[in-house]
């Protein structure tokens, strides 16, 4: 997004070349317009300033308002949308009314009439309904005066403040189990925070060259990876084509078909009902096209929570063994989408290990 | 929470946990949907983020005065002035805060209808003044008495009586809370508008084709 700026302005001088005679002065202003906001929000990206370098971030937010009012008739909003569609309906109804007086001819004529009518009402009224009245355009002429009290501005930037929203909030209502999830989030927050913490400090400590105690060094060895997202969760993202059986399933997300089938028929014996009928036999299962399972597989992948654990990445023992992590969601099949869970780790090996 | 001494880089990198979660803010039990209940519920909200903030401004209230001693990262404890000095957020939570209407801006008091226009010559919110204002003027409470001056705090500076959290707090300036948001108000605002105008503009001219091979 920071670099979509330079990007931008080229291509929409390039689309703008060779204008008609009509056409050079709304070019001319559209481009000028385009470009202050670019050029403020580049230097508004700055990481220190001088006087200069204020005066022309100051220029362009001056040069933005007085040039946008070639936009102008682009900038509508909803209510302003509806009301040529009134107009128009009520032109309609009084031209059809009219027509059945008259004969073809002048009904054509009319008609033509009519809708250059219609089209000059419309911009009329969105010449004089259109504003840039948003809350957004203030918010840029606080930028200089901000600068020259606090610095520059990526610091105080909200992007680090919303990664939290995710990071904090989303991925600890997602270990939770749901149940007075607040609890949960803030402690689960506060258990990651503090082991990281652990870590910086002793990174710094190892660093300073301090003598530590060899376990807790092997410990921390072992436990610097933690703070990386596992692969397995972003391989198994998004849809996947090519898989027909529970092989294919398997091999797509690293659990071996065996484990699968047992497990199926594990959920079969408890869960299902009578009358689901499901092979209870693993080869027969295994070659079962997965449109077929899809009825059960999705109830089967939604309820259970106790299955497939997948990872056994170098954290697994030394986290909390409460910490659910989601795996990853998978497109069994086309159709069905089901989330595996890890819960217990160490029941499920993985394929191959 | 993060503290103001850390240089920009190290704070805004998020391996480095230079902020810290003190708190989710509630959002109380939604009440059956009605006009009534509406209002009620506004109350309701607003009562519920002022009691909140009350509680989370409790430890700044008397160390921005005395001080406190808090123990440093080279072992020694010093004296330190826990002052609040910004909030970062995105415009909706700001208007939130600041008891400010959804078409105001936070910093100074222009009013809604000329936010297109040249802005910059206004005065600045004095959040203070209102609650003075509010103060000496006890009956505007009510809310059935309309009068002169109920509509000129309301309207002329579009705020929402007394539902500033921050209202209250020694040595903090208030409309100063309020930082500049690169990402909200550049990137997702002013961008995206510009995007749908330029679309608009050269659909107009018949170069949307050119554009788009650009």
């Amino acid at each position: 997004m920071r670099n979509l700026g330079g990007g931008l302005l080229g291509v929409l001088a390039g689309a703008l070349t060779q204008p008609d005679s009509t056409q050079v002065q709304p070019f001319r202003r559209a481009l000028t317009c385009v470009r202050s906001l670019l050029d403020f929000t580049m230097m508004a990206q700055y990481r220190s300033h001088t006087p200069e370098t204020i005066s022309y971030m100051e220029e362009y937010a001056t040069q933005f308002p007085d040039t946008k009012d070639i936009f102008l008739e682009f900038c509508i909003s909803k209510r302003t949308q509806e009301k040529p569609d009134e107009l128009g309906k009520e032109l309609r109804r009084q031209r059809a009314q009219m027509k059945e007086r008259l004969p073809p001819s002048q009904r054509r004529q009319i008609r033509d009439d009519h809708r250059e009518e219609v089209n000059d009402q419309h911009m009329e009224l969105i010449h004089c309904e259109s504003n840039f009245n948003f809350v957004k355009m203030p918010l840029i002429s606080h930028f200089r005066d901000h600068i020259y009290i606090f610095g520059n501005i990526p610091m105080y930037s909200t992007e680090y403040g919303d990664l939290p929203h995710k990071e904090q909030i989303k991925d600890g209502w997602r270990r939770s189990n749901n149940i007075d999830a607040a609890r949960q989030i803030l402690s689960s927050y506060g258990r990651q925070h503090a082991i990281r913490m652990r870590i910086l400090n002793l990174e710094f400590l190892q660093r300073a060259g301090a003598d530590l105690p060899t376990e807790v060094v092997e410990h921390f060895e072992k436990t610097r990876a933690a703070p990386t997202p596992p692969a397995d969760r972003r391989i198994l993202k998004g849809c996947r084509d090519n898989i027909h059986n529970v092989v294919d399933f398997g091999r797509a997300c690293d659990i071996s078909p065996e484990t699968i089938c047992r497990e199926l028929i594990r959920y079969r014996r408890l869960r299902l009902p009578r009358e689901c009928r499901l092979p209870e036999n693993p080869a027969i299962l295994r070659a079962l096209p997965v449109e077929l399972l899809t009825n059960w597989t999705s109830r089967f992948l939604r309820s259970t929570s106790q299955v497939f654990t997948t990872y056994t990445g170098p954290d697994a023992g030394v986290l909390d063994s409460s910490v659910t992590r989601p795996v990853g969601t998978i497109a069994f099949g086309y159709r069905l989408v089901g989330r595996i869970c890890m819960v217990r780790s160490g029941v499920v090996s993985r394929q191959g290990s | 929470m993060t503290i103001g001494n850390l240089p920009s880089t190290i704070r805004n990198r998020p391996g480095s946990m230079a902020i810290l979660l003190l708190g989710l803010l509630p959002i109380p039990p939604k009440l059956a949907n009605s006009s009534r209940a509406n209002k009620l519920q506004r109350v309701i909200n607003a009562d519920t983020l002022r009691g909140v903030f009350e509680l989370i401004f409790v430890p700044l209230k008397g160390g921005a005065r005395e001080g406190a001693p808090i123990d440093c990262a080279d072992g020694k404890i010093r004296r330190c002035f826990p002052i609040l000095s910004w909030w970062i957020a995105d415009h909706m939570e700001n208007v939130t805060l600041h008891g400010i209407k959804s078409n105001a801006c936070p910093k100074c008091e222009v009013p809604a209808e000329e936010l297109g226009s040249r802005a910059g010559h206004h005065r600045a919110r004095d959040y203070a003044r209102y609650e003075r204002y509010e103060r000496e003027n006890p009956s505007l409470d009510s809310e059935t008495h309309d009068s002169a001056h109920a509509r000129y705090t309301n309207e002329t500076h579009s705020i929402k009586r007394g539902q500033n959290v921050f209202q209250g707090l020694v040595t903090v300036s208030t409309p100063d809370l309020h930082k500049p948001d690169m990402l909200h108000t550049i990137y997702r605002g002013l961008f995206k508008h510009m995007i749908d105008w330029i679309q608009g503009f050269l659909k107009k001219h018949a170069r949307q084709q050119a554009f788009d091979d650009g």
